[in-house]
């Protein structure tokens, strides 16, 4: 693999934006995991966008 | 994942209802179940993964049996009749219970296979409701791919490493450890999201942007028709691959074979031989027989008319030889050859005329010297028969002799090749060439396709990057270019964690199933889990990949299911503490297994009955009374919260009943009743 970096040190290079939709992501798939297909997640998320990036 | 309770209703070898309690203490983990063989031990195993996934392992037979023999013998023609598992289980703070049924109208004797129901409900705080795709959230709390490593037959654990599983392993760690939902971000929700807010980009927008988003639509249904070839590649290399791996086996079965199917081949071409020889032996006999078997009735007879006629000739009494026609013209003419008439009734002509009547038996006395010479001939005919009889009876024993001993040779060979698909060893030889022809051109075309979607990428990345920096004019344009940069970081982002999150797992995994393997193992041996999750053993002294035994296979196994459920359990206790929102997966999950120590001898299995209940947080075991002595017994004992003997009614009466002794006290273990089936009896202080 060779990678060096953890996981602190790509979560510190994000924009703060970044960082809280990497969280919102996280959780949103990890409440959509047990359906296959879930129809409102990509919505979810760029309704999410959308709030960080007016 | 902690088990709670299992119910089995009519299920198989269990009649009626049959309840398992599992719930067990911190301190002792195990609940142990004692049977005899063909008790239900495997039935049992099963009945957890029927229950979760609705299917049966491979070595359990007539699989469509699932009622109990004696229900459904019970149930009139027309009547209902069903069996169920239902097991109830608490994960992440939530009660399950999974319920997996068959129910049919008994219309046959035999049973034939049904399509169960399954039927999940979740429990929090007292309300319970229904979990509509249950499959799929079973699938998530323990996923099917990591059933083997759960649920499991000490006897066939050394099959775990075996075969194309890697992948299938490396998946369901990935959805145990919560990488799974990384990977659905980053494959499906992410772009998605990202390519739905580039189209946002109205008409009376920026047309720059307009113009790329177009451009990486192009691009990405280009990936799309690339990725599909690629998967039909992938399959159907892995499908010649598997053809190849037959022919291989075929291949190496008939080299062992080559020798005797050669010598068989032989033997089959000189048993042919000897069988038309036989016939053609026969023949001849019958031919003899046919021809001259008259000559076996005229021994004696020959020789009596021989010795008659030549006491005859002896006494002169055959008389000499005168020509009869030439009398007749000396009586015709009147006159005698010495010139005497031969008036009638004269002395001379009655004279002649008794002449004539000697002279009709020299034709006679020729058929006797003819006769003399062809008796004479008979005999020679009689003895030439007889030996050449003789000749073809000893043939015919002969070749009878030699049939019988290649019989035997061939049926020792027969024994010997039982087992061997025994196919023409240049076809298969052709067959091995042909797929491998194909499974490498497959290859190169996956290459090659992995290359165009490696291309596409960069074209995608191109585009993205110029959608980032176009210089854009009007405000909503700018909003929408802002957001799509945002989601594209986090896209990056995640494929970066997903990378380092893998390897972590990879190297946390290795590491536990180096201390577990370590600590069961005596022999030199290092198992070493590669970045494709594939298991290998390393034997370090040497400095190669160790050949691993039977028992060494199943030690790795219980390594790698000990090493799971260590990290899960890790990874779990550490997200409970923390407040990161990146800290996904882990859990606490049971172990089910029918007997552990499957072939080891003794030491290792002392090792192992200490060693187990220090694996997870909580451990079924089924053991037979051969497999739960001494030392086993104590450990495996003092980490028991719960024993259970799975009693075994048996309607022979010639069979002995018997008992299983258990910290000293007999429970009764085989016993006669009216029908065959088990019962679980819980084992009490």
């Amino acid at each position: 693999m060779g990678t060096t970096e953890s996981l602190k040190d790509i979560m510190d290079g994000l924009s703060p934006e970044a960082r809280k939709l990497v969280a919102k992501v996280w959780q949103l798939e990890r409440e959509h995991l047990h359906v296959k297909n879930p129809t409102l997640l990509t919505d979810e998320i760029v309704r999410a966008a959308k709030e960080l990036a007016k | 994942m902690k088990l709670l309770k299992l119910t089995l209703e009519n299920f198989r070898v269990f009649y009626g209802t049959q309840k398992l309690d599992l719930e067990v203490s911190e301190d002792k983990p195990a609940v142990l179940i004692f049977g005899m063989n063909g008790a239900g031990k495997t039935t049992l195993l099963n009945a957890f993964t029927w229950a979760l996934y609705g299917t049966f392992s491979d070595d359990v037979e007539r699989q469509e049996r699932v009622i109990n023999d004696h229900a459904w013998a019970q149930t009139p023609f027309g009547g209902l009749v069903s069996a169920s598992v239902k097991l109830e289980f608490e994960h992440e703070g939530l009660n399950f219970t999974v319920h997996r049924a068959v129910t049919t109208t008994k219309n046959a004797d035999e049973q034939s296979a049904l399509t169960p129901k399954l039927t999940v409900t979740q429990s929090e705080r007292g309300a319970s409701t229904t979990v509509q795709n249950g499959q799929d959230r079973i699938q998530k709390i323990l996923p099917e791919g990591l059933r083997q490593f759960f649920f499991f037959n000490g006897e066939r654990m050394e099959r775990m490493f075996t075969g194309d599983r890697t992948d299938e392993v490396q998946q369901a760690i990935k959805t145990l450890m919560g990488l799974e939902e990384i990977e659905r971000a980053i494959g499906t929700h992410l772009p998605a999201a990202s390519r739905k807010l580039s189209r946002q980009v109205g008409s009376n927008g920026d047309g720059r942007l307009q113009a790329l988003t177009a451009e990486q639509d192009r691009l990405e249904q280009q990936k799309i028709d690339v990725h599909k070839e690629l998967l039909q590649l992938s399959e159907n290399a892995a499908g010649y691959e598997r053809e190849v791996e037959a022919a291989n086996r075929a291949l190496l079965a008939n080299g062992k074979a080559a020798p005797l199917q050669r010598q068989r081949a032989k033997l089959k071409f000189r048993l042919d031989e000897l069988v038309a020889k036989r016939i053609e032996r026969q023949e001849r006999k019958r031919d003899l027989l046919a021809k001259n078997s008259f000559l076996a009735f005229t021994g004696g007879i020959d020789s009596t008319v021989l010795d008659l006629a030549e006491g005859m000739r002896k006494r002169r009494e055959l008389p000499a030889g005168i020509q009869r026609d030439y009398i007749d013209g000396l009586l015709e003419d009147g006159q005698c050859m010495c010139g005497r008439d031969l008036p009638e009734g004269s002395e001379a002509r009655i004279a002649l005329e008794e002449r004539r009547y000697n002279a009709g038996l020299a034709d006679v006395e020729s058929r006797w010297m003819y006769l003399r010479g062809k008796t004479a001939d008979l005999t020679l005919a009689r003895a030439d028969l007889l030996a050449k009889l003789r000749e073809c009876v000893a043939d015919i024993e002969d070749i009878e002799a030699s049939i019988k001993q290649i019989d035997a040779e061939m049926s020792d060979i027969a024994r010997e090749l039982e087992g061997v698909d025994v196919m023409d060893v240049q076809r298969l030889e052709e067959r091995r060439k042909e797929f491998d022809r194909k499974r490498l051109d497959a290859l190169q075309q996956h290459r090659e396709a992995q290359s165009q979607l490696t291309e596409l990428d960069e074209q995608i990345e191109k585009v993205r990057r110029q959608f980032h920096s176009a210089r854009v004019q009007d405000e909503e344009s700018k909003r929408i270019q802002r957001q799509v940069l945002l989601v594209d970081e986090v896209l990056d982002a995640f494929q970066r964690i997903l990378a380092v999150k893998t390897e972590e797992v990879r190297q946390q995994l290795d590491a536990k199933v180096k201390s577990v393997f370590g600590r069961i193992c005596i022999r030199p041996f290092t198992p070493s889990l590669t970045t494709s999750f594939a298991l290998e053993l390393v034997n370090h002294s040497a400095g190669v990949a160790a050949a691993r035994s039977t028992g060494e296979n199943q030690i790795l196994g219980l390594s790698f299911v000990g090493a799971v459920s260590e990290l899960t359990k890790e990874t779990y206790d550490r997200k409970q503490k923390a407040t990161d929102a990146v800290l996904g997966g882990g859990g606490v999950y049971p172990v089910v297994m029918d007997a552990p120590f499957g072939n080891l001898d003794v030491a290792y299995q002392n090792d192992i009955a200490e060693s187990l209940p220090k694996l997870t947080s909580q451990i079924i075991t089924l053991l037979s009374k051969s497999q739960s002595r001494g030392m086993v017994l104590e450990h495996l004992g003092q980490a028991a919260s719960r024993m259970y003997v799975l009693r075994s009614y048996t309607t022979n009466s010639d069979a002995d009943e018997d008992s299983i002794t258990i910290h000293g006290r007999e429970f009764p273990y085989v016993s006669h009743g009216e029908f065959n089936h088990t019962v679980l009896e819980e084992v009490t202080a």
